[in-house]
């Protein structure tokens, strides 16, 4: 996959350089600021944009804003943010309502290779990825009125491994259970939060999405 | 006697002189021109007498105040000037030449008046203006004025140069003119001047400015009968001039007595006032109505920062000179209590001033102290709100640090460390150790997160309070429910002030409340936000013990704000911040 990495640290940069090019991604382009991404990105129409969230010029959360305008300007192009923050504000405002190509990973991440790979190739095959800590975060937050209130616990953990990017063949890995189990939950899932019948990929980004705004009625 | 009074003495003598010679020239001479001899004898010295004893009064009275030497000078100039009724050709012409210097100098008496000085720019042009017609334009006229020649009978003129001027006579000629236009704009300065004044300050204009206005105004009537040839009535112009000129030191003197009277009056008021008990006064009301300006201030004295400040205790300076508002000091005990800023025509009435200072100087003792508190208070305050600007910048920095410093460093050193684990073949000891220390670092890697976070959350610089609350709800171990969450964005301190109620608020709740929901509403109100943070625990908490409320209350107060807790044990706690915030 065509890749450009934006990170203000080098030594942080050129790591995740070579774990993507090791991985067989062809890195197009670098970047250490904003602005030099956005010039870049829109120059090589990459596939995906590998994006430290805080960078220069102003050291605050540069990056998300420079990966918002990416994805106005060039849809096609998938943004993997990378952050320092487990914070749902920021995962709403990147993920928005259109969550496809779209992924928010802790920084930490990168040192779990395999893990930060997959990300990359599931954003830039349309997926939405979240980082686990944050899922985690989400899942553990206790509210009143709850729509995942309805949802047993196996459901609420399959919902948090969609909420990951993880395929079902993937989710019933890890839950070890079947794939057959797995397609259940999910259907009791969208069910549940009430989703309207769409292609399987698209609900299950609403389900995410559901996840991520519980105070919003859902259509 | 000293030295001054001999010069009074002498000017006295000399004004005597000078208005005897008056009259004898008008007895000893019958013109045929201008008023007769019986009114050039009776209103000439006693225009010149007049304006010489009450200069020499005035003088005495205020040796510091031009307005003394500016009447005297009108004295004398007025007795040179009526040589002009004189057949000796000499003396004539000394009158002739100086005719016009009475009434430049009574501009230039009745713009400063009453405290001697010009204040504004027009003013000086206007006074310029005058004694440039009288002295130059003048004696470039009397040069080349024939008057021998002229039909009226004048004496001869001993200066004459020659009947033709050219162009230096052509200019002298619009003297009339210019004096037309020079009395129309004295007439307009002190109209405007007499409209804008109030209280005591009209009370001394009053006689001066309305007998000037009006000598001013005939004579511009005078002199414009002269430049459009309607001489008819001239004669009675000049008498009526001359007589209401002659009531102008009379008009001093009353309108001084007048102000005396009822200043007094004033001041006997006002300590009768201030003797009545039961009820707090308010000094600046009081001196104001007692001095007759309203737009009177006070200013207090600090001797330990040796500055004045307002009754709310902030620095201010005393009007500079040449503003048309001054200053008189109050002192006590020989010590300087406070200054009242007041319209610069109370300065002729200095003793007034003082009196009704002395009068007030033991209340305006308290108020100073009172002022000096405020100063105090206000400093202390300025210097707070100072420590908690500085936390919040050294919390946001230090955040900075440790995510762009150490956080960057520690992910680079796992990233190594798990390339390295791909290069490692065989020996699982090695292995195990890696994993070890690279599980080591990933838990560094979150305490530091939290450790950051805690210090200062990065989502409420750069997203603001409401995403900010958003993930403080979402953290607390329970239900809590996130009201009115705002939009828009606050003052950097009024956020943070805010975010820190709500964080300290919900620690406790989840610490001592045993509840099990949380409400946090954040209202905008006018001028301020009100942060409440309210749960269904067993209540109790008081504000005084915990350290955590203190904190908050100091943090909140440091902001002018400040923090309310009601907590009744049984029926939960709710935690309310009001914190001020221009819209």
């Amino acid at each position: 996959m065509r890749v450009v990495v934006a990170e203000d640290s080098v030594l942080l940069r050129e790591g995740i350089v070579r774990l993507l090019e090791e991985a067989g991604h062809d890195v197009v382009g670098q970047a250490g600021d904003a602005e030099e991404l956005l010039r870049k990105v829109g120059g090589h129409k990459p596939q995906v944009a590998v994006i430290d969230i805080r960078m220069p010029p102003t050291d605050t959360d540069d990056g998300l804003r420079a990966a918002l305008e990416i994805r106005d300007r060039q849809p096609d192009t998938a943004v993997l943010v990378l952050s320092q923050y487990v914070e749902e504000g920021y995962v709403l405002r990147l993920v928005g309502e259109h969550a496809a190509r779209t992924g928010y990973l802790l920084k930490d991440r990168v040192t779990d290779v395999e893990r930060f790979i997959d990300a990359v190739q599931r954003v830039g095959e349309g997926g939405l990825v979240l980082d686990p800590e944050v899922v985690a975060h989400l899942l553990g937050r206790r509210r009143r009125d709850d729509p995942l209130d309805a949802l047993t616990p196996r459901e609420r953990d399959v919902l948090g491994l969609m909420a990951e990017g993880r395929s079902n063949h993937a989710i019933a890995e890890e839950l070890v259970i079947t794939q057959g189990a797995v397609e259940k939950h999910v259907t009791s899932i969208f069910a549940k939060l009430n989703l309207q019948p769409a292609t399987e990929d698209h609900r299950r980004v609403l389900a995410v999405i559901a996840f991520l705004h519980p105070e919003r009625p859902r259509t | 006697m000293t030295g001054r009074r001999w010069t009074l003495v002498a000017v006295a003598l000399a004004g005597g002189i000078a208005g005897g010679l008056t009259l004898g020239i008008a007895l000893g001479t019958d013109t045929s021109w201008g008023p007769g001899r019986g009114f050039n004898a009776v209103v000439g010295p006693l225009v010149g007498w007049a304006f010489i004893g009450t200069g020499l009064f005035a003088r005495v009275r205020r040796p510091e105040n031009r307005v003394g030497l500016l009447m005297i000078a009108v004295g004398f100039t007025w007795c040179a000037s009526a040589l002009i009724v004189a057949d000796q050709p000499g003396l004539f012409v000394f009158g002739y030449l100086t005719i016009g210097l009475p009434y430049a100098i009574l501009y230039h008496l009745l713009l400063a008046f009453p405290d001697g000085s010009l204040h504004s720019q027009m003013e000086r042009a206007l006074v310029a203006t005058g004694y440039f017609s009288a002295v130059v334009l003048k004696t470039l006229e009397t040069l080349f004025a024939d008057t021998g020649a002229s039909p009226r009978g004048l004496p001869d003129n001993p200066l004459l140069v020659g009947t033709d001027g050219g162009v230096l006579a052509d200019v002298a000629g619009f003297r009339p003119e210019l004096g037309v236009l020079l009395a129309l704009g004295v007439v307009a300065l002190l109209a405007v001047r007499w409209r804008a004044a109030v209280g005591a300050q009209r009370r001394a204009l009053t006689p001066v400015l309305v007998s000037g206005g009006f000598v001013t105004a005939l004579l511009a009537l005078f002199l414009a009968a002269g430049v459009t040839g309607i001489s008819g009535i001239r004669d009675q112009l000049e008498v009526a001039r001359i007589a209401v000129l002659a009531m102008i030191p009379f008009a001093y003197l009353g309108g001084l007595l007048h102000s005396r009277v009822v200043g007094a009056a004033g001041v006997n008021r006002l300590v009768a006032r201030l003797g009545r008990h039961g009820r707090p006064v308010d000094v600046r009301d009081e001196l104001a109505t007692a001095l007759g300006d309203p737009a009177l201030t006070l200013l207090f004295w600090l001797p330990q920062r040796e500055l004045f400040v307002g009754a709310a205790g902030r620095p201010a300076e005393l009007p500079a000179a040449h503003s048309d508002r001054t200053a008189s000091v109050i002192e006590h005990d020989g010590q300087p209590v406070a200054a009242i800023v007041h319209d610069r025509s109370l300065v002729d009435q200095r003793e007034l001033v003082q009196a009704a200072g002395a009068a007030v100087s033991l209340v305006l003792e308290n108020e100073r102290l009172d002022a000096e508190l405020r100063a105090t208070v206000e400093e202390v305050q300025a210097s707070r709100a100072r420590i908690v600007a500085s936390e919040g910048a050294a919390r946001r920095r230090l955040e900075r640090d440790l995510h762009d410093g150490a956080q960057q460093r520690l992910v680079s050193a796992a990233l190594s460390l798990r390339m390295l684990t791909g290069t490692l073949n065989g020996d699982p000891e090695s292995r195990r150790e890696l994993d070890s220390a690279r599980k080591d670092l990933d838990d560094a890697l979150r305490e530091l997160r939290e450790l950051a976070r805690g210090i200062h959350p990065a989502v409420l610089s750069d997203q603001g309070l409401r995403a900010a609350l958003n993930g403080l709800a979402n953290r607390a171990p329970i239900p809590v429910e996130l009201t009115g969450g705002p939009t828009e964005r606050y003052p950097e301190n009024v956020e943070t002030a805010a975010y820190f109620v709500v964080a300290e608020s919900l620690t406790n709740v989840a610490k001592h409340a045993a509840a099990t929901h949380a409400c946090v509403r954040i209202n905008r109100a006018p001028e301020k936000v009100i942060v409440e943070v309210s749960d269904d625990g067993i209540g109790g908490a008081d504000a005084a013990s915990g350290s955590g409320l203190r904190g908050l209350a100091d943090r909140v107060s440091a902001l002018d704000g400040h923090l309310e807790v009601d907590s009744v044990p049984g029926r939960g706690t709710t935690v309310r911040a009001m914190i001020p915030c221009g819209s």
